[in-house]
């Protein structure tokens, strides 16, 4: 679904260069990235935005900062093997 | 004549690397798993060699730096002390101002100090290639590097925009000799899933690092680990290196100590780096300022409380003894992409929490405007985040004018930045503005810390 917005292009702070609108609304398949909002905020009115396009659960699911490494760490372990047992039965 | 430039020789070089979690007055508090239990070293011996988890959890002051690694040090190391008497005359200021240059390593930065004892250790543990994931390429860079010497394979998941948009950091990484592969891949289950869901996804980080984790815990051999660059205990343990080296720099320049020790703190290595030694000095009874500099606009350090915290929206991850501004916090935008972490690493927050650190906030265009005089005064162009500490230098070289002090001021110019010059561009173009946090939001933001236990911990 083209978005109005999707022709804005700023500088990813995480990736290191230039991405469209596109690309911070939909990161996720369906659900923006968790930056969305404190990088898009002066071009757009970003909550208001979010608020037509997505439900409140994403939204606030989008407040959330992102996990400490170690955490991160441990939970993808856990994902990748079990993911890996499950693709073997 | 002063010399610019301060030169260690390589037989002088420290041999050992210096673990600040030995000389805490108070020890540190262990991170808790779900169920308040600290988290074991077993739970990461998927990920990390085990010579690795056992620097990650020691408190063993000094730690010796392998023969081999030294020698690969050598590469670039000891790196250069400079004067910087072209920005000290343009302030006027009486401080001496000194930086260490950890921007001439091959990758362009400090990252590479621990890339190499990474890649080593693993080797040493019979691992055959590393996996990591990488963004903008700057930590993939590394790792490459110090794999093309240690002789290990190198994985690296690069987001797939990315992959497409960077082709140089990319081209460093293969001629190096690592696999850059874009990400999502056909190579994991995690890729496969994203991919079959969304052939043409541009990819994220987060999907990434699931596949740099999955590919290292998957292997059927188990001779694949993966690495990481930031935040843990044994990466900020290899960068001591930098600050260890200063200490002797600065004993030929005749200096017994310097008053103020800067470095921007963002995952917080390369401020580790530069002050841990200089805080064993102060645990010892030296008057030394110790300055962790971060962005006004995502204070971590500066005006957050010190806690438990979750990671995690649903409360269900280990909590973490950290300084956070709360887990509903959202930072506003800054162009420092490196330093926008939501919790400092453990061993800097810990130090923070004892005063033996005192963090600094400054705002993006003034950082700018310190990196803009710094490349015409000293000539090189900073990464974003080494702007932090070049803003933290001035604003003290200033100070010691103002007081009429003749100050001994040290900071880690920590990287260039040449692959990230639109920074400037938006500065030069007047695009960038300041985001101040207001105190309003700093409180709502951690209301949600309340019921959570505090960090058991007294000055």
């Amino acid at each position: 679904m083209p978005d109005k917005y999707d022709v804005f292009e700023k500088r990813c702070p995480m990736l290191g260069h230039a991405i469209s609108f596109k690309y911070c609304r939909s990161v996720n398949s369906t659900t923006p990235c968790r930056k969305i909002m404190d990088c898009w905020f002066e071009q757009i009115p970003i909550r208001q935005y979010l608020e037509e396009n997505f439900s409140i659960e994403t939204i606030q699911n989008l407040l959330q900062p992102p996990k400490p490494k170690i955490v991160s760490l441990l939970e993808m372990i856990d994902q990748a093997r079990a993911s890996s047992q499950h693709s073997q039965t | 004549m002063n010399a610019t430039k301060i030169f260690l020789n390589e037989q002088d070089m420290p041999r050992q690397w210096y673990n600040l979690a030995a000389d805490f007055p108070k020890p540190m508090l262990p991170p808790l798993g779900p169920g308040g239990q600290p988290i074991s070293p077993d739970m990461l011996a998927p990920v990390f060699p085990m010579n690795l988890i056992e620097q990650e959890v020691s408190s063993q002051r000094w730690i010796d730096i392998p023969e081999k690694v030294l020698e690969m040090y050598k590469l670039w190391r000891p790196s250069p002390l400079y004067r910087a008497t072209r920005l000290e005359k343009f302030l006027g200021t009486p401080a001496k101002i000194f930086y260490k240059n950890e921007g001439v390593s091959p990758a362009g930065s400090h990252k590479p100090n621990t890339a190499i004892p990474q890649a080593y250790y693993n080797k040493e543990f019979g691992i055959k290639r590393l996996t990591t994931e990488t963004g903008a390429g700057q930590w993939g860079s590394a790792l490459s590097f110090a794999c093309s010497l240690i002789g290990l394979e190198c994985k690296v998941y690069m987001v797939r925009i990315s992959f497409e948009q960077k082709p140089f950091r990319r081209l460093m990484m293969e001629t190096w000799g690592g696999k850059c592969i874009p990400s999502p891949s056909t190579e994991t289950n995690a890729g496969r899933k994203i991919l079959q869901e969304n052939p043409d996804t541009p990819g994220s980080l987060g999907i990434a690092i699931s596949e740099a984790v999955e590919a290292a815990v998957t292997d059927p051999t188990g001779q694949t680990r993966y690495s990481l660059g930031s935040v843990l205990n044994h990466v900020m343990l290899h960068q001591t290196i930098i600050g260890l080296e200063a200490q002797k720099q600065l004993a030929l320049a005749g200096i017994k100590k310097p008053d103020v020790v800067i470095a921007c703190a963002g995952g917080g290595s390369n401020f580790a780096g530069l002050a841990f030694p200089f805080v064993n000095d102060k645990i010892h009874g030296a008057k030394i300022d110790i300055i962790p500099v971060e962005p006004s606009s995502c204070p971590t350090l500066t005006k957050a409380p010190f806690c438990y915290d979750f990671g995690d929206n649903a409360e269900m991850t280990p909590l973490l003894p950290m300084h956070s501004l709360g887990h509903k916090f959202v930072p506003p935008p800054i162009h420092a992409g490196g330093l926008r972490y939501h919790g400092m690493a453990p061993l800097v927050s810990h130090a923070a929490e004892l005063g033996l650190i005192t963090p600094r906030a400054i705002d993006q265009l003034e950082c700018y405007e310190a990196a803009m005089i710094f490349a015409r005064t000293e000539g090189f162009i900073s990464a974003p985040e080494t702007s932090h500490a070049i803003a933290c230098a001035i604003q003290e070289a200033k100070k010691a004018k103002e007081e009429g002090k003749e100050k001994v001021i040290l900071f880690n110019w920590s990287g260039h930045g040449l692959m990230d010059l639109t920074g400037y561009d938006a500065y030069m173009s007047g695009k960038l503005v300041n985001y101040p946090l207001p105190e309003e939001e700093i409180k709502k933001s951690t209301a949600v810390l309340k019921d959570l236990p505090k960090a058991a911990i007294k000055k």
